[in-house]
């Protein structure tokens, strides 16, 4: 006989809340991964409690709810053993706590999860009883799914179903406990088709052999997947299947039919869901997640008691909630749902039900959202415009106008968008239309320009180039030091002469603090003037002295003081300074290709990031053969012993930054240990 | 025999109803009688119009669930927090070690008792008298009753924790001083939720502390009370405010009554971070803070004072207890009317400029940047009076050399690419001669570089470990400080009133009239470097002498409206028009704006930097509180490279349309509210409340969708209507 409590309730005195601002602090992340804070997409707007709805035994553990498609909510009320279902207008409607199983009375022992399918049948996850049960909506017994058997299931194996969710197929998905196979697939009738959504692992010869080889039961026991222990699982408007795992990313996985996971992670956050670093005392995990009807994911993380929203795409748009005692505010959020716009979320130790209502700024955002998800650029620019204005730190805001204007052929906007967004790649594709467009417009001033150039130069050179070339010489002649500075370019062809001569020079060494000096401006210029796409970063993040010292300074240092260690062992013959003349006028060649990659990266966009690394390497092999034979001259080694040297030399240095961080960081204990017994003292002692 | 059984009668009936025997009586007057039960160890106080009774703690108390210490708590007229060296907290009452032990004498005094506890075992002393007047009674703790025993000392005392309580059954609420007012309703349902204890004028800054602050209000009044039934009790705390906490729990949280009740703070505790260590719990990666735990040197050096004010039938509301508190702060001179016509203002908040992250022929660098000279000042300031904004009050900050947020406005220092000293002449002059008041802004109190006659070794607050008391930027994800960004300092409170001396001596050169001082009226901390070691209450006395110095000839503008900068504000802006939401609060009531609406005129916070626009458009209106925005003349995104990153939409460009519609939308009403008091406020409805002025102006106010009709008229959804008289 199935009993069925059904009590109405006639006054509703739900806590409605006429909130002035939200009580959480909302941010979203920025290209260096810091929060920066931003408007709430969310606002709280109801609280359900179990005394304002009614319920003479109040709500206890609650472990799930889903919210149907006509706005009912299921709540699964574990540990009173029952389920409670709730209209659309928050009131009582029915409260399953038994059934009729074949003329006995059944009833639940911990139910964890809950599904309810388009037709109305109310599929449950009874978890202590081991089995899933599914209800009609007018409570009667439709079927009862036990305990999954096949050969790939362990003859002991203890079955927990916590979650359930069925697709459009009416296939049913179970999470059970301590399951690492993933998840547990049946049919529509209850039998037990696979584990879905674990990786795949392609089968390798070696394992084929080994199939062949062992017994039946062994066979069953190789492992042919990568372990996945899924927490719960839901499904969008479509029927695809959604899982959330315990892991530090890719913690949300959207399934498709053979169970790989096709969700898009395009957004700046990547494939990591929810916060993406914690501080020492809280450690995030992802309980639960939900879709609304733009295919928009609502990540719930029941640690630090927020939702993340993400669009389709795989974009952060907002984070909401927290933990504490405030308004929109959880003690251990369990459970999520998204029914229409709203966001329902399920406290297991308050036993409270939060309803959240998008904010004015939220609602721009999910339109805006809409048409730009689907290409319509135009129309989510009119909208991104108005975002901009209510909150200038929307950085996706930007990107979604930059990417109409590039949509527009407006290419000079859509640059300073997409560098105000910083969005890279939108900024590369910009770029190459300006360059275009640039091109277009002014070919025949730029060709005249060339003409006139190449002309005047000719010109020039016919008339007083013989005059101008005897005062160059003469002047040369006067100043041995700028002689000696030039003399690198005769280097740069000529290099076994080159060095051989230099050695004799005696001005080499200021010289070669001349060429130090350029080779540090330019590498200066080299990071802050390259275009943008090719290397984003933000002017204010740059520190000028640690750069110069770290990344140009004490390399060059380390490599000749090394080197010289190395090669006076070695029998070489040159003095340090020798050494460091050498290397700094190998280094001539790739400091002025550099100069070349700068001029480039103003030009070129991503597509020809090949050629534009070609200038780069080109550079860099130039230099690393004139150091080569550069030492094999001033040493006068052979060339297979002066490769045995520098690759000595290389070791010998990352043997030295070992050594040193070694060192640095067992200082760093001491000192530390020393401030906390200065510190215990001054406490004891004042 | 007859006449034995009579007689027995009769002595049964006298001693049933002689309140002589256990209650006696120890002061009457026109109004009230106080008695006080020797068994019990309580107070009560019979209202003689009413014949109510108020109670130090209900009757059945015994019967309630709690246990231990909790339950006796609850008899308790004092409930002390003790405290040793390594920082274990004992707890005495005086309900089981005072009353039930007979360790207390009674004395009469005039107009009332005092009882003397004397614990001897504990070898702790404390006072309380209580006091008749004409309206209630009062409180007070003689601080020189208090010694402290020699191994513990006195860390915080909980006054009368049941006299405001209540249970579940009762009707009525909690009023809980929390922003601009909030409710804790007794019939209402909460689930599983908390109560809290919130430090009155907010977070002493002095003190060290590792953890982000919740997102909240604060606490700006210090009053508290409670509706039961058909009385209720106002308690306003008079003396002993800035060391005050105010409790408030709900029935189950420990007991089953609903209470609120002051909790002061005798001797500090500093916390001092040794050092992080694993946690205890053996979860990979959990860090704890150990913690050196230092109890404060000075302590509490004036008597607690609290007023109790008894209110019955009809009377029995927040509105009548605002009105109350109203009168209490006229007749006491704290407030005056500062509003004497219906020119009702737009307040308009200008930043010159700030320092921002930009790059410097591809070097980076922090510069300023100019955000609003003199000169566009002027042009926003044409544009808002072309477009019909009668008065304006004009503040404006970030004029200094280095801008907003930067050096100490010790004097006035003209920031060049402003517009320098011309430019700032000019904009002064104009607004003599548009009947715009100019007020400029002195930062004074949160200072971010050295520099100007300010240096953070001399001149900077320390905590009691003689390190510096420095302000971070917050993480929110990690709710721990954020390095991003380099910290700033305090400065010295009893150095305060020196900068702004000098500040004033420059605008008076200027012929400035008005002056706005930052974050004085947001929160007040204590003094901690050595030799010299004030607490909240000096720090307030000091600068209540200056202000008071000052107010005679400027006006002077405060933030967010702390009870001690009252008597001297001209103006309030960030004025709390919300509670801090809790999740035991029922709703957000206007106590505060009831208190000075019409007297000192107030603004929430700046319009473009709203949450929910519409809503809190709503409530500005719902509140009486004056439109505000906060705006520069450039791009909104400079913000994003500074300090002040929290600034996400300024350009007055974006916003001048949505002000003017918002002042045009209130210009009728407030003409004829402007300066009137606030008679009444209740909720009508769902979503619905209704604000009464003395004038009898009705403000109907509908945060529903949904239209409502009322008295017949149809108020649109997320809308207001008023009707006069």
């Amino acid at each position: 006989m199935k009993k069925v409590i059904l009590i109405t309730v006639l006054i509703i005195n739900l806590l409605t809340l006429t909130l002035a601002g939200v009580s959480y602090y909302t941010y979203i992340y920025n290209e260096r991964r810091r929060p920066v804070p931003s408007l709430p997409g969310f606002e709280p707007e109801e609280i359900i409690t179990s005394e304002n709805i009614g319920l003479n035994k109040p709500l206890s553990s609650p472990k799930d709810i889903f919210i149907d498609k006509k706005g009912n909510i299921y709540i699964a009320d574990t540990g009173n053993n029952r389920i409670v279902i709730l209209d659309s207008e928050y009131r009582i409607k029915n409260i399953i706590v038994s059934f009729n199983n074949n003329g006995k009375i059944d009833s639940f022992n911990s139910p964890t999860g809950l599904f309810v399918t388009d037709d109305g049948k109310i599929y449950i996850a009874d978890s202590e009883n081991g089995r899933i049960v599914i209800l009609y909506p007018d409570g009667r017994l439709f079927r009862i799914i036990g305990k999954p058997v096949g050969d790939i299931i362990k003859k002991d194996f203890v079955y927990k179903p916590l979650k359930v969710a069925v697709d459009k197929l009416g296939r049913i998905y179970v999470v059970a406990d301590n399951v690492v196979e993933g998840i547990i697939q049946f049919s529509v009738e209850g039998k037990f088709e696979r584990f879905f959504g674990s990786n795949r692992v392609e089968v390798n010869p070696i394992e084929l052999f080994w199939k062949r080889i062992l017994t039946r039961r062994q066979r069953q026991q190789l492992a042919l997947f990568i372990p996945i222990e899924y927490r719960n699982i839901a499904t969008d408007k479509d029927g695809f299947i959604y899982g959330c795992v315990r892991a530090w990313n890719n913690q949300v996985k959207r399934l498709n039919a053979l169970g790989d996971n096709i969700i898009k992670q395009e957004g700046r956050t990547g494939n990591v869901y929810g916060d993406l670093y914690f501080g020492f005392t809280v450690r995030g995990e992802i309980v639960d997640i939900a879709l609304d009807e733009s295919d928009n994911l609502y990540v719930l993380d029941g640690r630090v008691g927020r939702i993340f929203v993400y669009n389709t795409l795989g974009d952060f748009l907002f984070v909401i909630g927290d933990i504490g005692n405030q308004k929109g505010q959880f003690l251990y959020p369990n459970a999520i749902s998204v029914y229409k716009n709203k966001i329902y979320v399920l406290d297991e130790t308050k036993t409270t039900i939060t309803i959240f209502k998008p904010t004015y700024f939220g609602e721009l955002v999910l339109k805006a959202n809409a048409f730009y998800v689907q290409g319509n650029y135009g129309k989510a620019g009119e909208i991104w415009k108005e975002v901009i204005k209510l909150d200038t730190n929307y950085d996706l805001a930007y990107i979604g106008l930059g990417k109409n204007y590039l949509h527009n052929e407006d290419y000079l906007n859509a640059m300073k968008s997409f560098k105000l967004g910083f969005y890279p790649q939108g900024y590369s594709k910009a770029l190459r239309g300006y360059r275009i467009e640039y091109m277009r417009k002014n070919f025949s001033k730029i060709m005249n320009f060339f003409l006139l150039t190449i002309i005047s130069v000719y010109i020039v050179l016919k008339l007083k180039g013989k005059n101008l070339r005897r005062k160059f010489l003469e002047y040369l002649e006067r100043s041995e030091i700028l002689k000696t500075v030039l003399y690198a370019f005769y280097i740069m062809f000529h290099p076994f002469e080159g060095f051989y001569e230099l050695k004799k020079k005696p001005m080499a060494f200021y010289a070669s603090f001349i060429h130090l000096f350029f080779i540090t401006i330019i590498s200066l210029m080299s990071r802050f003037l390259t275009g943008f796409h090719f290397n984003p970063y933000r002017p204010e993040e740059i520190n000028i002295l640690s750069d110069i010292v770290l990344k140009i300074l004490s390399p060059i240092f380390a490599w000749v003081i090394i080197n010289w260690a190395i090669t006076t062992i070695m029998e070489g013959k040159a003095k340090m300074h020798e050494i460091f003349i050498t290397t700094i006028y190998a280094l001539v060649p790739s400091t002025i290709l550099t100069i070349l990659s700068i001029i480039l990266s103003h030009i070129l966009t991503y597509d020809e990031i090949a050629f534009y690394s070609m200038i780069g390497t080109i550079g860099s092999i130039w230099s690393v053969s004139l150091l080569i034979i550069g030492m094999m001259i001033i040493q006068d080694y052979t060339f297979t012993k002066t490769l045995g040297t520098s690759l000595l030399t290389i070791g010998g240095i990352l043997f030295v930054m070992f050594i040193g961080m070694v060192f640095f960081a067992t200082f760093q204990q001491f000192i530390r240990f020393l401030y906390t017994c200065y510190l215990e003292i001054k406490y004891m002692i004042s | 025999m007859k006449k034995l059984l009579v007689f027995l009668i009769l002595t049964i009936f006298v001693l049933i109803n002689s309140k002589g025997e256990t209650y006696q009586k120890f002061a009457e007057n026109f109004n009230f009688v106080l008695f006080f039960n020797r068994d019990k160890g309580e107070i009560e106080i019979l209202d003689k119009k009413s014949n109510k009774i108020f109670k130090q703690f209900p009757d059945d108390w015994e019967d309630d669930f709690s246990k231990g210490i909790m339950k006796f708590s609850i008899p308790s007229q004092l409930v002390l927090e003790m405290v040793n060296d390594e920082g274990t907290v004992t707890i005495y009452n005086t309900y089981v070690m005072g009353i039930s032990r007979g360790n207390y004498q009674i004395k009469k005094i005039n107009d009332g008792l005092r009882i003397d506890y004397d614990f001897p075992t504990q070898n702790m002393k404390i006072s309380i008298e209580f006091i008749l007047n004409s309206s209630g009674i009062t409180v007070r703790i003689p601080i020189n009753s208090i010694k402290e025993p020699d191994n513990l000392k006195l860390n915080k005392i909980w006054l009368l924790p049941y006299f405001l309580s209540a249970n579940k059954n009762d009707d009525g609420y909690l009023v809980v001083p929390d922003g601009s007012g909030a409710i804790v309703r007794f019939r209402e349902s909460y689930g599983i939720e908390r109560g809290f204890e919130l430090p009155i004028y907010g977070y002493d800054y002095g003190l060290p502390f590792y953890d982000m602050k919740p997102k909240i209000e604060g606490i700006r009044l210090p009053i508290f009370g409670i509706k039961r039934n058909d009385t209720a009790i106002l308690g306003i705390i008079k003396s002993g405010d800035c060391s005050a906490n105010i409790s408030v729990y709900i029935a189950g949280n420990a007991t089953g009554y609903f209470r609120i009740y002051p909790t002061f703070t005798y001797r500090n505790i500093h916390k001092f971070l040794l050092y992080e260590r694993e946690s205890s719990t053996g979860q990979a990666g959990e860090v704890v803070d150990v913690l050196v735990n230092k109890i404060s040197p000075y302590s509490l050096n004036r008597d607690i004072i609290v007023d109790y004010y008894f209110l019955v039938g009809e009377k029995a509301n927040y509105s009548e207890m605002a009105k109350i508190y109203r009168n209490y702060l006229i007749n006491n001179g704290i407030i005056k009317k500062r509003i004497k016509d219906n020119d009702y203002p737009f307040n308009l908040s200008l930043i010159g400029g700030i320092k921002t992250k930009s790059t410097f022929l591809g070097i980076p660098a922090i510069r300023f940047t100019a955000l609003t000279t003199f000169d566009q000042s002027v042009e926003i300031l044409k544009r808002l009076k072309e477009k019909g904004i009668k008065k304006i009050n004009l503040i404006y900050k970030g004029y200094q050399k280095g801008g907003y947020l930067s050096k100490i406005t010790n004097g006035i220092n003209l920031e060049d690419k402003l517009g320098g000293e011309e430019g700032f002449r000019k904009l002064l002059n104009y607004c003599k001669e548009n009947n715009i008041e100019f007020i400029l802004n002195a930062e004074v109190i949160e200072i971010h570089e050295r520099g100007n006659g300010f240096s953070f070794e001399r001149d900077a607050n320390r905590y009691l470990n003689n390190g510096l008391a420095f302000l971070y930027k917050w993480d929110p994800v990690t709710k721990k400080k954020n390095r991003d960004y380099d910290p700033w300092v305090n400065v010295l409170p009893s150095k305060v009133p020196y900068y702004l001396k000098n500040f004033i001596k420059d605008a008076k050169k200027y012929g400035i009239k008005g002056i706005g001082i930052e974050n004085m009226g947001d929160y007040i901390y204590s003094q901690n470097k050595k030799p010299n070691l004030l607490s909240r209450e000096d720090v307030a006395n000091i600068w209540n002498e200056t202000l008071n110095e000052i107010v005679k000839n400027y006006n002077i503008v405060f933030t967010h409206g702390n009870y001690y900068v009252l008597p001297f504000s001209s103006l309030i802006l960030d004025f709390p028009l919300d509670c801090s939401n809790f999740g035991i609060e029922s709703e957000s009531i206007p106590f505060y704006p009831i208190v000075i609406h019409g007297y000192i005129p107030y603004s929430g916070k700046p319009g473009n930097l709203r949450e929910n626009y519409k809503r809190e458009f709503l409530r500005m209106v719902e509140y009486g509180a004056l439109p505000f925005y906060t705006l520069i003349y450039e791009d909104s995104s400079y913000f994003r490279k500074s300090i002040y990153n929290e600034m996400l939409s300024s350009c007055y460009r974006d916003w001048i349309d949505k002000a003017l519609e918002e002042y045009k939308k209130v210009e009728v009403l407030y003409k004829i509210t402007y300066d009137s008091p606030i008679k009444s406020h209740e909720k009508i409805m769902k979503g619905v409340y209704r604000t009464l002025y003395e004038n009898g102006i009705e403000v109907i106010v509908n945060y529903n969708y949904k239209p409502i009709i009322y008295k017949g008229i149809i108020i649109e959804g997320e809308s207001f209507k008023f009707f006069k008289g």
